[in-house]
């Protein structure tokens, strides 16, 4: 059985994984797939941390989790068609219209 | 020898390859539907550290929620988008510097925290309680109880969120916007 410390390294990992993506990406869709990652790189935390301290909080956490990221995702990805139909792309370099 | 055998034998081990060599897929692949279809197998490999953590139910909502739903709704919008003319996947930066800020701050966050925990030892979550009661072989009754009486308020604030998420997706993705009809020169603006 893998220790926390194994568990939080790999969770900073993937988080650091999804922040580059998030930073160096063009396109909103391929963002969006990097925000997963650090969302589920937060829930992996939570499940080992949970499970260390024989929790239940953790697991249920977790789900609240998954419910918002949920939420966020069909909003997103509501904006992103929205996006791309008015301005015809996704690429976040394009899209400067609240920049005055 | 004893130490590598050991970890060796971890599913641990394997699954956090698998998940890091997916993860790095999904942001390095320049094809959208090739990184959806990574994305989906970085979240499958999640499922299994919940597994291998005794959250079965969590890993179950997981593969629903994750791997069928949201794969499912980005390979559709990936499907509607049209790809990008440009082959540019990266954004563009002028000087070498700012070009290379990212890869050095999520560098440096690895290397900070992995020489926290294993030179420095750090770990303040040794001193935290341990609960006295053992979880249960089966949570599944323990998290509908503890959601319906300890944790009903965020339950359903999330369920609220989730209603106004959809209901405000199908008002923004409508073909017929009511204020572009209502509003002259709407469309123009936003296009010019």
């Amino acid at each position: 059985m893998a220790s926390v410390e194994a568990y939080v390294m790999l969770s900073a990992i993937i988080f650091c994984i999804g922040l580059f993506g998030v930073l160096t990406r063009k396109s909103a869709i391929t963002i969006y797939m990097s925000l997963e990652l650090m969302f589920n790189a937060a829930n992996l935390n939570l499940i080992a941390f949970g499970q260390h301290l024989q929790h239940i909080s953790g697991q249920l956490f977790t789900l609240l989790v998954i419910g918002v990221s949920a939420a966020e995702f069909a909003a997103g990805l509501a904006i992103i068609v929205l996006l791309y139909r008015s301005l015809g792309t996704t690429d976040v370099d394009e899209v400067r219209l609240m920049q005055g | 020898m004893e130490f590598l055998i050991d970890i060796l034998k971890d599913p641990f081990t394997y699954l956090a390859l698998l998940s890091v060599f997916f993860s790095v897929c999904v942001v390095a692949m320049k094809n959208l539907f090739r990184a959806t279809v990574c994305m989906a197998a970085a979240l499958c490999t999640f499922a299994g550290f919940y597994f291998i953590l005794d959250a079965p139910f969590v890993a179950v909502i997981q593969v629903l929620l994750y791997v069928s739903a949201v794969a499912a709704l980005l390979l559709f919008i990936i499907m509607i988008i049209k790809k990008d003319s440009s082959n540019r996947m990266i954004r563009k930066e002028e000087n070498a510097w700012k070009k290379w800020q990212p890869a050095l701050l999520s560098g440096f966050v690895i290397v900070l925290v992995v020489l926290m925990l294993l030179i420095f030892s750090w770990s303040p979550w040794q001193n935290l309680p341990v609960s006295n009661d053992q979880l249960p072989d089966n949570e599944i009754p323990l998290i509908g109880a503890k959601f319906l009486t300890e944790f009903v308020l965020p339950f359903e604030l999330v369920s609220l969120l989730l209603f106004v998420a959809v209901f405000g997706a199908i008002i923004l993705a409508r073909k017929k916007d009511p204020v572009a009809e209502t509003t002259p020169g709407f469309d123009d603006e936003v296009k010019s």
